[in-house]
């Protein structure tokens, strides 16, 4: 048996494959690091420009009152601090990009008087063609390229022993089948592993030298566990190469199986799941959900009024400012179309996810960014830091208004920085920060993707072995 | 005799395992994201007329806003190009600031992770990979087979081998693909009830000549290569390496490039130039103001003087300074534009790129339709801004913003016309064709040169 493992990695060390594996990852590798490193910079420029306003600088610290000579103000009676916030890229976005996309958005918090709504400016490239060619990032090196390298490594593994008819003589030698097998098995792992650490090393070399990103502490940890995510995706696929080849008895054949194979895994399946999902657990739109609360919050006014006639009513419709006897009422019933909606999304990602785990290929997707802080558990978190940090500013910005005297305003020179300054409602959302999973959390939720994965190879190991046992060496 | 082995060819791919695999992905697969992607299509339908609704009835006038929306394209539901990240609503405010567009948000909670498989997904990435895989051994397997010297025993032209082939291998992709097309046609209107304009129907039909230009351009390459080769194995490997660089990284490489040669500012560059306009905007005012205020209390004013001094001092500089944004933006989007051609320049090599260009400017899910909405938008926010303040400063007594809202006429946005959709998919559809032609001929010279033994 360990003759077979020498002899199989020998063949590939000096054989030329294991190099042609290694560089060609290895180009794939810095390929996607050059064009990931120009994303990264863009989105590091993009959350630097986001904090270099200074306070001064922004027009709502002048808020503009025009004021009758009466001292009685205008129409607008409203104020409007509208406060982007751009989270700060993670340096983890070369691994995987995951869902950033829906954690990159410029966030408004606008706080018309006295209600603050969120409101998610697209951060999306102003080029659109980028959004239907993004950057490769190293996942989708790995989930196309590394896998189909996998696959090729494997799949004449038996087949081709046959036809040359060497497979004869193995058997011939003496040893059980299953030693022969696993020798090659092994072997052939091996040396895919080995070109794969070795690009890998090289790319993280890269990483740390060519771009401003630092590797430390916790993120070394997370990319060690990337890591092992490649060995074992790469182990799944070379296990399907290796079904392939005690499957067949020409390597002609085993080779266009197993490229269907790979696009199957790869493009199809993927897809598949969320297309299914989609149909059967369908959700509103964000936007239907804006609507379905507009709506919402009108009628329960619209009652309201009808039952109390006589009272002042000076603000818009359908914001829950109507009146203040109910507002808490609205905020609440519109906080359970929140919640609901929120319910379902959830609903409909742990059916996705779950679909997805048919190819390893979603496995490998969650793995990689759950470790890269973009998983659907990171964007959930998001979310929730979102609702707080809003809820936060909510409840400053209803102080103000109480304390928010205008003929303060008017003798202060018409500055309305003085007021303003105890609130810093800039430094507030500027400083307020999104809180990110630590290693064990990400664990506690991933852990099943590396089960799966792990189960996922030695499944098609043990039914290639099995088989191998049946397989005619003629 | 071209006929022959065309004919020849087709008959005996139809009885293989690949052809099966083509027929399961164009009969399945496409019916089935067809059918997704239609009950995707009505939500986004419902969402555009519950927002129409709520114009109708001039809600946001009372938030001093009007919304203008874009509608669904038909096609989407077949080709969704950018449309589930582009911008479909834009508020246009009375006051300060103006467009706070807000992206579609109708895709699955894992968008981000995988591929949408829409049409365009499954004849540029899924079928060119099968098309390489029915031809990459049209030649080279038969000289391995020891069938090409009989072949040419047969008295047949070298050029004849090679293009009945070809035909005879797109012939066979074409069925399944036609095939499944009528099917996913099919599903998409039992699905909306939907019935396509005259446009649509002709921006189909070009769309399926694309694609089947582009397959066949596929198979080309799959029966050029196996001239180059004598082994099948060394066919699949340079295939393999064809499709990745054609399929998957030139195109990503393009924007790359496009990025390199001409970048553009950030989107909070761009945001926070516009906020120091405002600002500008708002300092000036708020100067102006004060010295009006002081003036009008010197000189006893009565409020309905200052009030109208405040207004006309407001609306000449809001007017200004509207000018000043728009020029930036102006500027801002002409760049981006730019940038855009240099990319689709350098990417017109991957016949990928070209086909997803052309299919989406065809189902007008693309870029133009996206900037053609915002010009249109913003050319109408323009002119209802001036509309607006000048009536309300004209007659002070008279109605107040959101009546003066409520009367605006409203905004319409059909799309672009066929004519331009024509336009912009025709230099992509005559790069595939000229591709087509030349691997034609490339693949006859190489043919004349192989060794058959």
């Amino acid at each position: 048996m360990f003759e077979l493992f020498f002899h199989e990695l020998r063949d590939s060390l000096f054989g030329g494959r294991l190099a042609v594996a290694f560089l060609v990852m290895l180009v794939a590798f810095l390929i996607s690091l050059g064009m990931m490193s120009q994303e990264y910079e863009n989105r590091l420029e993009n959350y630097q420009e986001s904090m270099s306003l200074s306070a001064d600088d922004l027009f709502y610290n002048k808020v503009v009152y025009w004021v009758h000579q009466s001292g009685a103000t205008d129409d607008s009676d409203t104020l409007t601090y509208p406060m982007g916030k751009v989270k700060k890229p993670d340096p983890l976005l070369f691994f995987s990009r995951g869902m950033d996309v829906d954690m990159c958005k410029a966030v408004e918090f606008v706080a018309t008087f006295p209600i603050i709504d969120i409101t998610y400016r697209p951060l999306q490239d102003a080029n659109l063609l980028k959004i239907l060619f993004s950057a490769p990032d190293l996942l989708f090196v790995v989930k196309v390229l590394v896998s189909l390298l996998a696959i090729l490594f494997a799949y004449n593994l038996i087949c081709e022993e046959r036809e040359r008819g060497t497979l004869k003589l193995l058997l011939a030698s003496g040893s059980s089948r299953t030693a022969i097998f696993a020798g090659k098995l092994l072997g052939g792992l091996l040396s895919i592993w080995l070109a794969f650490t070795a690009a890998f090393l090289v790319y993280l070399l890269s990483l740390s030298l060519l771009t401003p990103v630092s590797l430390q502490g916790e993120m070394l940890a997370r990319i060690l566990l990337i890591f092992l995510t490649s060995l074992l995706h790469i182990a799944v696929f070379f296990g399907i190469g290796a079904l392939v080849s005690v499957f067949t008895r020409h390597s002609a054949t085993a080779l266009i199986l197993a490229l269907f194979l790979w696009l199957v895994f790869v493009f199809v399946l993927p897809g598949l799941s969320s297309l299914i999902t989609q149909q059967f657990v369908p959700v509103d739109s964000r936007q239907k959900v804006a609507r379905m609360k507009l709506e919402k919050a009108q009628e329960m006014e619209e009652e309201y009024a009808q039952a109390h006639p006589d009272e002042d009513r000076s603000n818009t419709a359908g914001y829950g400012q109507r009146s203040d006897a109910i507002r808490q009422e609205v905020s609440d019933a519109l906080q359970q179309i929140d919640e609901e909606h929120r319910r379902r999304r959830e609903l409909q990602a742990e059916l996705t996810t779950n679909l997805a785990r048919i190819s390893p290929i979603g496995s490998t997707t969650y793995l990689f960014s759950a470790l890269s802080h973009s998983g659907i558990d990171d964007v959930a978190l998001y979310q929730s830091d979102l609702q707080r940090i809003r809820s936060e500013l909510d409840g400053q910005i209803t102080a103000l208004l109480k304390n928010f005297s205008l003929q303060e305003y008017l003798a202060s020179g018409w500055d309305v920085s003085d007021q303003m300054e105890g609130l810093s409602l800039l430094d507030y959302s500027r400083n307020a920060s999104f809180s990110q999973m630590t290693l064990a959390e990400t664990l506690s939720l991933a852990w099943v993707d590396f089960v799966l994965l792990a189960a996922f190879s030695l499944v098609a190991i043990a039914i290639s072995a099995i088989r191998f046992n049946f397989y005619d060496p003629r | 005799m071209i006929a022959t082995i065309a004919r020849k060819e087709l008959l005996t791919s139809l009885r293989t395992v690949r052809f099966v695999v083509v027929v399961l992905v164009c009969c399945l697969l496409t019916p089935l994201s067809a059918w997704v992607l239609s009950s995707d299509y009505l939500k986004e339908v419902e969402d555009y007329q519950g927002r129409e609704d709520l114009e109708e009835r001039r809600e946001s006038s009372k938030e001093f806003v009007l919304n203008v929306n874009k509608p669904v394209p038909q096609l989407s539901a077949l080709f969704r190009g950018v449309n589930p990240e582009s911008i479909n609503s834009i508020t246009l405010k009375v006051f300060v600031g103006w467009n706070l567009p807000i992206a579609a948000a109708t895709q699955s909670i894992t968008h981000g992770l995988f591929p949408t498989v829409d049409l365009t997904f499954i004849v540029g990435v899924l079928l060119s990979a099968l098309a390489l895989m029915l031809s990459f051994d049209a030649l080279s397997g038969e000289k391995a087979d020891a069938t090409l010297k009989l072949m040419m025993a047969n008295s047949v032209s070298r050029s004849g081998i090679v293009l009945g082939k070809w035909l005879g291998l797109a012939a066979t992709l074409f069925i399944p693909f036609l095939l499944g097309m009528v099917i996913s046609l099919l599903v998409f209107f039992f699905t909306t009830g939907v019935r396509l304009t005259a446009d649509n129907w002709v921006a189909t039909a070009v769309a399926v000549l694309a694609s089947l230009a582009y397959l066949a351009l596929f198979v080309l390459i799959g029966v050029v290569i196996s001239t180059f080769t004598s082994r099948r194995s060394i066919s699949i490997f340079a295939c393999l390496a064809v499709w990745g660089l054609l399929v998957i990284v030139v195109p990503q490489a393009a924007n790359a490039v496009s990025e390199m040669i001409d970048p553009v500012p950030t989107s909070q560059e761009v945001e926070k130039n516009i906020r120091l306009f405002y600002n500008d905007f708002a300092e000036g005012l708020r100067r102006r103001n004060m010295d009006l205020y002081e003036q009008a209390k010197r000189e006893g004013w009565d409020d309905r003087r200052a009030t109208l001094g405040q207004y006309n001092n407001a609306l000449e500089m809001a007017i200004q300074n509207r000018e000043d944004v728009n020029n930036y933006e102006r500027e801002f989007w002409a760049q981006v534009v730019g940038q855009e051609r240099i990319g689709r320049t350098v990417s017109i090599v991957s016949p990928f790129s070209d086909l997803s260009q052309s299919l989406i400017a065809l189902a007008d899910t693309g870029p133009e339709v996206q900037r053609e909405f915002m010009r249109q938008a913003y050319r109408y926010g323009e002119r209802f801004f001036r509309e607006i303040h000048t009536q309300r400063f004209a007659n002070l007594a008279g109605p107040g913003y959101p009546e003066l809202i409520a009367q605006q006429p409203k905004f319409s946005f059909e799309g672009l016309s066929l004519t331009r959709r024509l336009e912009n998919s025709v230099w992509p559809l005559a790069a595939l064709v000229i591709m087509n032609i030349l691997l034609a001929i490339v693949g006859v010279i190489a043919f004349n040169r192989y060794d058959v033994r």
